[in-house]
């Protein structure tokens, strides 16, 4: 019996000890504040629902999955074909090419993420 | 957020209350409250669901929740008589042991309530897979109204729209009875099973074996490092153990009871909810179908295997129908099953390293769960003994038997794997799966175990 009691006791202790939960890393806390931040001034300029191309510059997939967790239920389209679409460059181009090959021009850039639309509507 | 939290709290006092009507008082109260909280938010989730699929939305979906579930539980209490318990607590004396051990289970709790609430207040939309998976469907579930389907649109292939949806929609529901999101919602939800399943194990090891065995049970599930943090991670884990240990539970009541047929209705109706929380579940439904109808059959005899599946599969058959309805219409193949073909199958089932090397995780994983927790109880087996009552042990082998089932299916489900590099699936899974099933192999060596106050046993 006290085997096991011991065993419960080390267990709890060890979590009692653990600091994790304190940190700002933990779980990606953090990072997912700050997406949520920056995109609360995209989201004005971005249709509520629907699908959105997008254009992962950096290969960036954490980034990618973040933004897809905050703009739900608009869904980013990898490469997608459609006409507005969000991008994840370190260093934006001003013009870039959705998957139909469709010109779109930089229309904001916030804290690394980009918002293109068609060059047609600027 | 008052209403959201009535939301879940809601569907639970009235399966609480259908559970006093089928004879879950006296001794079986704290089993009852236990498996209420599974019993309502699946209840609730089956409902909210088919209400989304008949296509509500809104309000509309409102009126229909709450009808639905207010008519359902009327025509229940309305319909069922009341029924008696049967089972009586083994009469353990109560000892000194007896109360230090329920003390020691107290701060233990304590500690574990504490270290969830400090890890929900670190990270309040849960961990990776919680954010990206079950609480995104949730958003989209909540946030896209009547174009809830989305979440199932082949851009979001990486965030398996072919996951079981028992956790998102009820997140979704919550927050549409609130009317705006919160993360308290999925914490609670969270919360409710982690807790659940402790307060299960240690309810139904009392009940079957006497307080002191339900103490330890419960001891040792809360000194397992990585169960209260993997339950505030808000992956859908937790609550598919929660469902996995009440159909074990409910068998093992029917075993001792051989009673109404209430109990196989129930555990047919666990055993859907499992399949509805996570893949795993489905494979969890055909391996305890399996054993139970060669177990019942063996030893009872093809009548009583009839009576006792006809009211399993009772019980199974809305989960089921729903399940089989998002699978076919809804859900996008498993990425698991889709990448399999002869040419890319073929070499993996011929590879011997691969064997060893899954082998090998499986045994270092299972050395290190708690950490060496398996070590210990088996040193405390060693020490004790077997109990003496053989219909607890015919379930506890039983038990035995579904989870080593259930290893070999996982076993292949890795050999078979389409990750480019199965050591990083492996990685990044087992520890997981092999806590989906430890509240069960716990109460399962409970169950067989000698209690320390009865010497001799073995």
């Amino acid at each position: 019996m006290l085997l096991l009691f011991g065993f419960g006791l080390v267990g709890a202790l060890r979590l009692s000890a653990d600091v994790r939960p304190f940190q700002a890393d933990y779980r990606d806390r953090e990072e997912l504040a700050r997406v949520e931040e920056r995109f609360t001034l995209l989201h004005a300029a971005l249709p509520q629902r629907g699908t959105v191309s997008f254009l992962p510059g950096r290969r960036d997939r954490p980034m990618w999955y973040r933004c897809q967790y905050v703009l739900a239920p608009l869904v980013l389209a990898e490469d997608g074909p459609y006409p507005l679409a969000i991008g994840l460059f370190d260093q934006p181009p001003e013009v870039v090419l959705n998957g139909a090959g469709q010109r779109l021009r930089l229309a904001s850039d916030l804290d690394g993420v980009q918002l293109f639309r068609p060059e047609d509507d600027q | 957020m008052i209403p959201g939290v009535l939301a879940l709290l809601g569907p639970i006092g009235v399966a609480f209350l259908a559970l006093l009507r089928l004879g879950f008082s006296g001794p079986l109260l704290p089993v009852n409250a236990a498996l209420s909280v599974g019993l309502g938010l699946g209840t609730a989730f089956c409902v909210h669901f088919l209400g989304l699929v008949l296509g509500f939305a809104g309000w509309q979906l409102l009126v229909a929740d709450a009808a639905l579930l207010l008519g359902l539980a009327g025509l229940f209490l309305g319909l069922v008589g009341q029924q008696r318990a049967a089972l009586a607590l083994p009469g353990e004396p109560l000892s000194a042991w007896t109360t230090g051990a329920r003390v020691i289970f107290l701060v233990l709790l304590l500690g574990g309530v504490y270290r969830f609430v400090l890890d929900c207040w670190g990270s309040p939309h849960g961990d990776w897979d919680a954010w990206a998976i079950w609480n995104l469907r949730a958003r989209f579930l909540f946030r896209a109204g009547d174009s809830w389907r989305e979440t199932f649109s082949p851009f979001l292939l990486w965030s398996h729209p072919d996951y079981p949806l028992l956790v998102p929609v009820t997140v979704a529901r919550a927050w549409l009875h609130d009317g705006h999101e919160t993360t308290v919602i999925p914490q609670l939800v969270a919360g409710l099973f982690t807790f659940g399943t402790v307060g299960l194990l240690v309810a139904a090891v009392t009940l079957l074996r006497g307080p002191l065995q339900g103490y330890l049970a419960g001891c040792v599930l809360l000194g397992t490092v990585g169960f209260i943090d993997l339950g505030s991670a808000q992956y859908a884990d937790v609550p598919l153990a929660y469902f996995l240990l009440a159909v074990a539970v409910l068998l093992a009541l029917h075993d001792r009871q051989q009673g109404p047929i209430t109990l196989p209705v129930l555990a047919g109706f666990m055993t859907g909810l499992a399949a509805w929380t996570k893949n795993e579940g489905q494979l969890f439904a055909i391996v305890v179908v399996g054993v139970r109808v060669v177990t019942i059959l063996r030893t009872a005899g093809v009548r009583a295997c009839c009576r006792e599946m006809g009211a399993f599969f009772l019980g199974l058959l809305l989960p089921l129908a729903l399940l089989v309805s998002f699978k076919l219409l809804l859900a996008p193949p498993s990425d698991l099953i889709a990448a399999q073909s002869w040419a890319t199958t073929l070499p993996k089932l011929t590879d011997g390293g691969r064997y060893l090397l899954i082998l090998g995780t499986f045994a270092g994983q299972l050395a290190l769960l708690g950490p060496a927790a398996i070590p210990v109880l088996v040193g405390y087996f060693l020490l004790l003994g077997r109990c003496r009552a053989t219909p607890l042990r015919c379930s506890a082998g039983q038990l035995f038997l579904v989870l080593a089932l259930m290893l070999a299916g996982y076993f292949v489900v890795y050999l078979t794997s389409p990750w480019d590099n199965v050591a990083i699936h492996l990685g990044t899974s087992l520890d997981r799966l092999l806590l989906q099933l430890w509240p069960t192999a716990l109460f399962a060596f409970f169950l067989l175990v000698a209690s320390p106050l009865s010497p001799g046993e073995s």
